[in-house]
Order: structure tokens, then sequence, then C-alpha cells
């Protein structure tokens, strides 16, 4: 057992920003016994970062050293698998030879952050490449070096506000630039000083995205809510060693009329296809609008994400039932086609751990969507139906189902999922410090969306080990299990299902 | 399962023998095979191995490909503590096990093994230890042991202690003085008798004896007393208790008869010199020793057939570290020491530590610690005062040049090299790369082991693989030069298994640049 990452907690709260999967698809066929298992092919693949102007323009690279990782491809072999290692390379790259024709687990058990991963691919070449938005770092102010703040137009500043400066290519995030300096009431800062010292710097060229608003927790529809009044898109060019003066005049921005409304009671209702039996009542809820400026085409590379609309007090998402809010009058400074809200109900589900003691783990289900239609937020995606392990009801917690047991499932009732993430978790009762015992991710195996049986690899399940299975679907065009597993579009939706426990 | 893992061509780390053998190497390709576990030896004859996890360990044999070149030839673990690489060609060879130990703060840990050159290879990574793995630690208070201790020497508050030692159990514990509510019953001054009561549960959460396992305990009045000035600690009474079985939350009693066994006479003699006339070779500015060690044990094995450092041992001799500091002649004299173990099982541990500069390029020069060091069933006499077995290597280079001479563009995949000790044969090597960075206090804070190759005695370099060093940072070498009755033979097989008399010796060079 490496207890690579707490289980629960899980953070099903920052999903949709996360790397979601890829389409494609294959079911688990795999060769037929008198395949010419020695003579395959030559399986290879890159992990690389790749930070880029928004032109597309390469500003740096950062290959991910892969010598300290294990390689593998493990392909189906009678009712077993045949183990063929493979070599990782400090360069992100890594190669396999022999492997034989049809679907593999490409499995990639990394070091660091100790993520074991297999892919179920029949690709020749995999790409795990990432790309960044911006400068992976770029230059800072010297000790000493100001930005002045020319910059009038505020709406008159009040307790609580923030001005925010963005500049996504040079990766300036600047929250919060006054830190509440200004006086209550200024509508000009009259060249307020900012030291800069340390701080990346921004270089604007004209027509580069770059944002200046001021935010403020403020009612709308009746609630109150966290978002901008007043915006511009400065221009400036700061330069180590020299003081340098944004001049800029803020405006009101545009007015995005949204309809906040969220069927929570249909995400409610899923709550039996998490689990029959142990999925409680949603807990949490949580709701976001931002701004993607990493949305490149249809694929959001890395990138900050820039907020549009917050709620100040959370606890008006919580509930079970429809939640219309009506039409808020949103002020966007923003590219309409960046703009991206995301819904995500998260349920509580009772685990426990094969000493009796109680445990519960988390599974969600959730959407980001940029087309806001007006209609009410339903699920875009359900759980996974019916599944079974070594033909078993999965959903019950089962004893020897073998070393490496068939797990079946249909597809979800709604929405068309592009590709599945089976995460094996193991109960670990005695963990090393500072680890307390709980739940723990063993491995997590990627397949595509129309896959629906697959069989788990080998040496993923032990004896005298106690492991449960969690089954996110998820559904992103464009993704590509097989030969880019780490592509991200801006529309996504996941749900998960949480299987029972049971033993090898 | 079969699998026909490619050649992959790339790097290759080779060992370089003082004296090669010029049969031809007879066609591969070979099958390597090695097995890791912690083998627990239990004293009622039960050996019960745990395995350590190989499944998420980079497994390669790096060896000559078919066109001369280096060549990796990837290998797979698993989670029962056994590797396999195939199709690996005959010739040199090593294996390399990078672990992954799941800390926090995983760090690279990369060992090489030196590799029969002829064969299928079965490798034995295991070590071992003395006692069991299923113990049931006490948890119930009271779960009280009562030790009805008699025969003592009259007892002297502040000098003496009472030791339980248990190895079967991995146990030793030092009992000073009384503590409210768990250890009651510490001989008072002059008393020759008295019934220790210990509290297994809320003053040790120890584990519990069992007689029908084979647990055994022995009980020691240790005493410390003044010796030229110095302070030598050495038990005067001592016992096996009979044989007792606990049980959680209840009070178990047990007679300790204590006696004075035939005495085995130590010589409490160091000879300093000896030691420090080596310092040249670890480093052209190896400072002055900085710390010494002496003491006196019993293991729970016959030391000169096999010596497990995971086992737990008895210390029959200590020496106020203090004291033993300094230059020249040490020697305090003779003392008798009640020993209730096998002469067989003691053994002498005596080391001397010295400070090297490591300057990292960030210019924080962290202190490196070599050491040399022996341990030996050999107790020192007048005649014959603690001594070193070996030194360290000398004549690094680093790709030819010399290692102490500042090195420039010697390459990713360098040749370090090195001529034998001068005093004593070597049985094995271990070359460690040392980053910058982590905290492997061995060699101080500020650098760290990429990587330690096992290396037999008769070989005089190794070629790093290529992909070892990243030619941003800067690296140093420490060469662990080892003596030991062990064969090459048996250690190829088996590199972690070791015998007394056991002697190492450190050299490190400065840091050089790829």
């Amino acid at each position: 057992m490496t207890p690579s990452m707490p289980m629960i907690p899980t953070s099903p709260r920052l999903l949709l920003s996360l790397a979601l999967l890829a389409a494609c698809g294959d079911n688990l066929a795999g060769p037929a016994d008198d395949d010419p298992m020695a003579t395959g092919h030559r399986l290879t693949g890159e992990h690389i970062v790749r930070y880029r102007a928004f032109n597309g323009t390469l500003l740096d690279r950062y290959p991910v050293d892969l010598w300290d990782s294990v390689i593998e491809a493990h392909a189906p072999d009678g009712d077993g698998w045949r183990v063929i290692p493979g070599q990782g390379h400090r360069d992100g790259s890594f190669e396999i030879r022999g492997v034989p024709d049809g679907h593999v687990w490409l499995r990639i058990a990394r070091r660091f952050g100790g993520s074991d991963a297999y892919y179920w691919t029949d690709a020749e070449r995999v790409s795990f490449d990432e790309p960044v938005l911006g400068l992976a770092d770029g230059a800072r102010g010297e000790d000493g070096d100001q930005l002045f703040l020319a910059v009038d137009g505020l709406d008159a500043w009040q307790p609580g506000d923030e001005l925010s400066f963005y500049v996504p290519e040079d990766n300036v995030i600047s929250q919060d630039v006054v830190a509440g300096a200004p006086a209550p009431g200024t509508t000009d800062l009259g060249g307020l000083p900012i030291d800069w010292t340390g701080r990346l710097l921004a270089d604007v060229e004209p027509d580069e995205p770059a944002f200046l608003v001021q935010y403020r927790v403020r009612e709308l529809a009746g609630v109150e809510v966290r978002a901008p009044i007043r915006a511009t898109n400065p221009l400036l060019r700061q330069v180590p060693g020299d003081d340098t003066t944004l001049t800029a005049t803020l405006t009101e921005p545009p007015v995005l009329p949204y309809r906040f409304w969220w069927a929570r009671d249909a995400f409610e209702a899923e709550r039996t296809a998490i689990h029959p039996t142990r999925a409680g009542a949603s807990y949490y809820h949580e709701y976001a609008m931002t701004a993607l400026p990493g949305l490149i085409g249809d694929e959001v590379w890395g990138s900050m994400d820039l907020p549009v609309l917050l709620f100040a007090d959370p606890s008006v998402l919580e509930g079970t039932t429809e939640l219309d809010l009506g039409v808020l009058p949103l002020p966007n400074p923003y590219p309409r086609e960046w703009l991206f809200d995301s819904h995500v109900v998260v349920f509580p589900v009772a685990l426990p751990l094969p000493s009796g003691e109680e445990y519960t783990i988390e599974a969600a289900i959730g959407l980001r969507r940029n087309d806001f239609t007006g209609e009410a937020v339903r699920p875009a995606l359900t759980p996974i139906r019916a599944p079974t392990l070594a033909g078993r009801d999965a959903f019950a917690d089962q004893s020897g189902v073998g070393a490496s047991p068939v797990l079946e499932w249909q597809l979800p009732e709604t929405g068309a999922p592009t590709a599945h993430r089976i995460q094996v978790i193991e109960a670990v009762l005695a963990p090393p410090f500072p680890f307390p015992p709980g739940w723990y991710i063993t491995a997590e195996l990627y397949v595509p969306g129309d896959v629906t049986s697959v069989r788990l690899p080998a040496d993923v399940l032990r004896p005298d080990t106690t492991y449960s299975i969690v089954v996110r679907s998820m559904a992103q065009p464009g993704q590509d299990i097989r030969a880019r597993p780490m592509r991200n579009s801006g529309v996504a939706a996941f749900a998960d299902a949480v299987l029972g426990r049971f033993t090898r | 399962m079969t699998s026909y893992p490619p050649r992959i061509a790339a790097l290759l780390a080779l060992v370089g023998c003082a004296d090669q053998s010029s049969d031809p190497e007879p066609p591969g390709p070979r099958t390597i095979v090695a097995r890791e576990a912690l083998t627990f030896r239990g004293a009622d004859g039960a050996s019960t191995s745990l395995p350590v996890d190989l499944g998420r360990a980079v497994i390669q044999v790096v060896a000559r490909g078919d066109n001369g070149g280096l060549a990796i030839y990837p290998g797979e673990g698993t989670h029962d503590g056994t590797l396999v690489v195939r199709d690996v060609p005959s010739g040199p060879a090593m294996l390399r096990v990078d672990y992954f130990d799941g800390s926090a703060e995983p760090r690279v840990r990369n060992e090489y093994f030196a590799l029969p050159e002829t064969g299928d290879v079965e490798l034995d990574l295991g070590t071992w230890r003395a006692g069991r793995p299923d113990l049931q630690r006490a948890i119930t208070p009271p779960t009280e042991l009562a030790v009805q201790m008699s025969g003592l020497a009259p007892w002297r508050a502040n000098e003496d202690l009472a030791v339980i030692y248990a190895p079967n159990l991995g146990f030793v514990n030092v009992f000073t003085e009384d503590v409210p509510g768990a250890i009651i019953g510490m001989p008072a001054t002059g008393a020759t008798a008295s019934t220790l009561r210990i509290d297994w549960a809320s003053a040790l959460f120890a584990p519990l004896a069992r007689a029908d396992r084979g647990d055994r305990a022995w009980m020691m009045q240790f005493r410390f007393r003044a010796m030229g000035g110095d302070l030598v600690g050495a038990p005067v009474r001592a016992t096996e208790l009979p044989p007792f079985t606990q049980h959680d939350g209840q009070r178990t009693e047990v007679a300790a008869a204590l006696a004075e066994p035939a005495p085995l006479r130590v010589r409490v003699a160091m000879d300093r010199d000896a030691f420090d006339e080596l310092r040249r070779f670890i480093h052209p500015r190896a400072g002055l020793s900085d710390g010494r060690g002496f003491a006196i044990s019993s293991s729970p094995s016959v030391v000169t057939e096999e010596m497990s450092l995971e086992s737990v041992p008895a210390e029959l001799v200590v020496i106020d570290s203090n004291g033993v500091h300094g230059r020249g002649p040490y020697d305090l004299g003779d003392l008798d020491v009640a020993s209730p173990f096998p002469i067989e099982t003691v053994f002498g541990r005596f080391v001397s530590q010295y400070p090297v500069e490591l300057r990292r390029p960030d210019g924080f020069v962290p202190i490196a610690h070599a050491e040399i060091g022996a341990m030996t069933h050999e107790l020192p006499t007048q005649a014959a005062p603690a001594a070193p077995l070996i030194g360290p290597v000398t004549a690094v280079t680093v790709n030819g040049q010399d290692a102490f001479g500042a090195p420039r563009g010697v390459g990713a995949a360098p040749v370090i090299a090195w001529e034998p000790p001068a005093l004593g044969t070597p049985s094995a090597y271990e070359v460690s790369v040392l980053g910058p960075g982590g905290d492997d206090e061995r060699y101080g804070y500020g650098w760290f082991p990429v990587a330690v190759f096992h290396v037999p005695g008769d070989a005089t370099s190794v070629q790093l693989p290529p992909e070892l060093l990243d030619p941003t940072f800067p690296y140093a070498i420490a060469i662990r030069a080892i003596a030991q009755p062990r064969t090459g033979e048996q250690l190829l097989a088996a590199p972690r298994q070791l015998a007394l008399p056991y002697g190492w010796a450190d050299a490190i060079t400065p840091a050089f640049q790829p």
C-alpha cells in the first residue's frame, strides 16, 4: 500500500477546473490467443508542459521527468495479463517495445505526487502534454520597483471593494492590488503607489487581454454576490528596475442578463444512482461563474480562472429544491466566450472501514457550461448503472472477486460519457505517520466513455486488503483517452458512482 | 506469462574489475530475478518474511546491448517483493531498483546491484532481524510485570540502572527511577533485592511476552563507574529470566535471580591514531575527528556467521562519548563485564567520524561526515586496541580526472574509478552519488544520495548511467570500502547480508559539475 493521496476529503469541488478525460473507445476485448505477442509495436509518448502565448507562440517548455516513473503495458493474456515493462526518460519521453496490437493498459506510476494511473489505449503514441497559457516564470520587479495607479472612473469606493489586475499571458494575478487602501468614496486613485518588488511584471501589447476590474459585494436579485462593477483593459509595460505608471479609466462593463436557476432536486434525484443505500442527502453545493482565458478553440489550456460571479454567502446554495433567483443583470468585462458557470453537488457516502469504524467519502455530480440558455440547470451526465464485479452486484459488499476481476456497468441514463475514471481505493487501517486510517487511492484506471467492461490490471489487488471503487463518468467534447488523456475542454460534466467494499 | 522486453539502447552502469576474466562471454539472453523481504527469525524457529513492495519501484538492468553500446533492459516489480528482468545479455550488468517510499516528500532512492556476468540470476535483496512480527502490545493499564529482583550488587542510586532485554520482541528498556503510576520499586541505595513493578501498558506500550513463542528476557544491573577519568557503563549482575507469558490487562510475576556470570574481560582501549592516520585518504581537507564511538554489545546471532543490523542488540559496554574524543592512545584498562550472553554473540563497534566540507552551488557549505569503523567479535586487548579493519580508497578519479582537483567536463555518464585501500582487503564498495538537497544525516544535511552502487570488492570503477546525473546540478561521490568475511560470490547473490568482522571506511570527493 502506498498512501499516495488521502481519499477523503476528496475534492470534487475542484474537479471542473481539473483535467477530465477524453473519448474514444473500444470494449475490453483483447487480442486473440494466437496473436504473435513477441512481435508487437513500439508504444511511445511524452509528457511536456508547454507554455504558450494566446497566438500559440511557444514561450517555454518543461519536460516532466519520467526517469523514475514506472512505465508498463499490461496486455490481455487470457484471464490474466502479460506485463511489458518500458522505460521513462528525464526528457519527458517514454517507450515500451513489443506491445501487442489491440488495447492495453498503459501504466504510468509517477514518483512525484505518487499517482498510479492506467490508460486503456490501442494507440502507438500517447501524449500527456499539457498546454499552459502564458509564461512559466516571467520577469519580476526589482527591489523597490513601484507601480503607480493613475486610475480613475472607479465607482465610489466602498469598504470591501477590490481592484484586481489580470494579465493572463504574463501570469499577473493581482486579486486585490490596492489591498483596501482607497478611502471610502474615492473615484480616482491619483497615482497610488503599489510596491511591485518581486512580483511578476506585465508587458501588455495592444489587443492583448488584460483587465483592471473593480469588484464589489452587492445585492443582485435579492442575494449578496461578489461581481465586477467597473473595469477597463489597461495597456502598460513594466521593466525590472523601473517604476511604471498604469493610466486608465474604469467604466461600467456591458451587462449580461444571466438566469440563475438550479434544479437542485434533479441532482438530488441521482443520489441512489451514486449508491442505492449508502449515499446520503447532498450536503454541499458549489457554484461559480468564471472566465477562462485559457479557452483556446474548444480546448482549455492551463490558466488562471477569473471570477465573474460568486455568492458572498455560499449557504444560499444549500438545499434540495429548485433555486431560481431569476435574471441577474451581471456586469461582465470579459469576452463572452470565456464565461462558464459550474454547478457541483456533493453527497456523503458512508463507507465504513473493515474495522467497523465509520467513514464517509464524498461523491459528486457536476457540470460546467457556457451556453446560458435560461433553462434550469440539471445533471448533464448521471452515474453509471447496474455495476457488477466478477459478475456480482458491485454495489453490494463482495469477497473473493479474484485478482483481476471484470468490472461491468451500463452507460448512464442521462448524457454520453466520453471517459470513465475507475478509482480503486483501499482501506488502510495503519498507515505510516502522519496519515490517518482511511480510504486511500490505490490506482486510477481511465477508459474511453463507450467502454462498459474492464478487467482490472495485474498486481493492483492484493490479498488481505479491502477495496472499493469510485467510478467517475465524464463528458467532455474532444476528449481522447487513448492518445491524449490530459486534454481539457471548457464544457464538461461528471457523475460519480461508489461501489461496495470487496476483497480479492 | 512470457514477456519479450526490448533492448532500449541508452545507458550503462558497468563495473570495471581489477582482475577480469578473459573467458569469452556465453550468449544471452538470461533472466534476472530478485526477491526482497524483511525476514523475522523467531526464537521458536519460525521464519516470517514480509515482502518489500516493489510494485511502484522502477526496475532496470543496465548492460551492454547487441551493438556493444549501453542498453537498458526494463523489468517488472511486484507487490509481493519480487522483480524480474528478462532477455538480459551476458556480460557485466547492474540491476537498478528505484524504490518508492510513499513519504510526503519522496526522494529518489536508486540502488544499483552488480550482477553475475553469466547465466540466469536469482538475487536475494532481503534483510533479516531477530524476533517475530506478530507482536501484541499492552494497551490496557495496568498490565503489570512484577520482576522480583534478588542477588543485586548493593544498589547505587545515580550509578545503577536496571535493563530488560527481550530480543524476540525487539525490546530493550532501561529503568532508572520510579515513575508514579507506571514504574514502581526501583531499588534503594544499598538494596540487594526489590520487586520492580512496571505497567507494560502506560509506561511503555510494550509488546507482550509469550513463552510458547520462544520469547525470553534478560535482566541486567548496569553500573556506570569512573575509569581513567571517563564514565564507563557495564552490567555487574545479570540473569536470563524464566520464561513467562503476559496478558493484556493482567499482572505477571517473574523472578529475577541476578548473579555474576563468568566475567567477560574487555580492554577499553582504542588506537585512535590508527584511525586518524587514514583521515588524509578521506578527503585532503577532511577535518580532525569530531566524533568517536566505542561500544561492546551482544546480538541475537553468531556474529561471525551472520549479523543483522536490524536486530535489537543488548549493550554491554558503553562509554561517555566525550571521553573517547581526542587523539593519541586511549586505554582505560581492563573491565570485567557480567555478560549473560554467549561469547559468540558479542561484538565491539568502534568508529571515528571526520567532517568534510562539501560546498553547494548556492554557497552553503554543509558538513558531510565520513566514517572509519569496525564491528568485530575480536574484542580489544592491551596489545591490540580497537583499530580500523580497512582504509578509504585512494586515487579517486572522475572520467580520468583527479576527483579532488575540481574535475570539469566529465560528461553526464562519467566513470568513477579508484585504487583499493592501502589498509585491508575490500569485499565490496558502496559508491554513493550525492546530489544537492535532501536531508541524509549520514552525509550531512546538504546532500543526499541520489544513487548507491553496490560494487564487488575486486572492482575499481563504475560507470554512471547516462540519465542519472542532471547536467545542471553538481554532484559529489562518496565511496565506502567494506571488508567482511562474506565472499564476493556470496555478496553477489545476497548483497545485503553481512558477518563480522566488518570494517568500513569512506572517501568523499568535492562536488563536480557533469
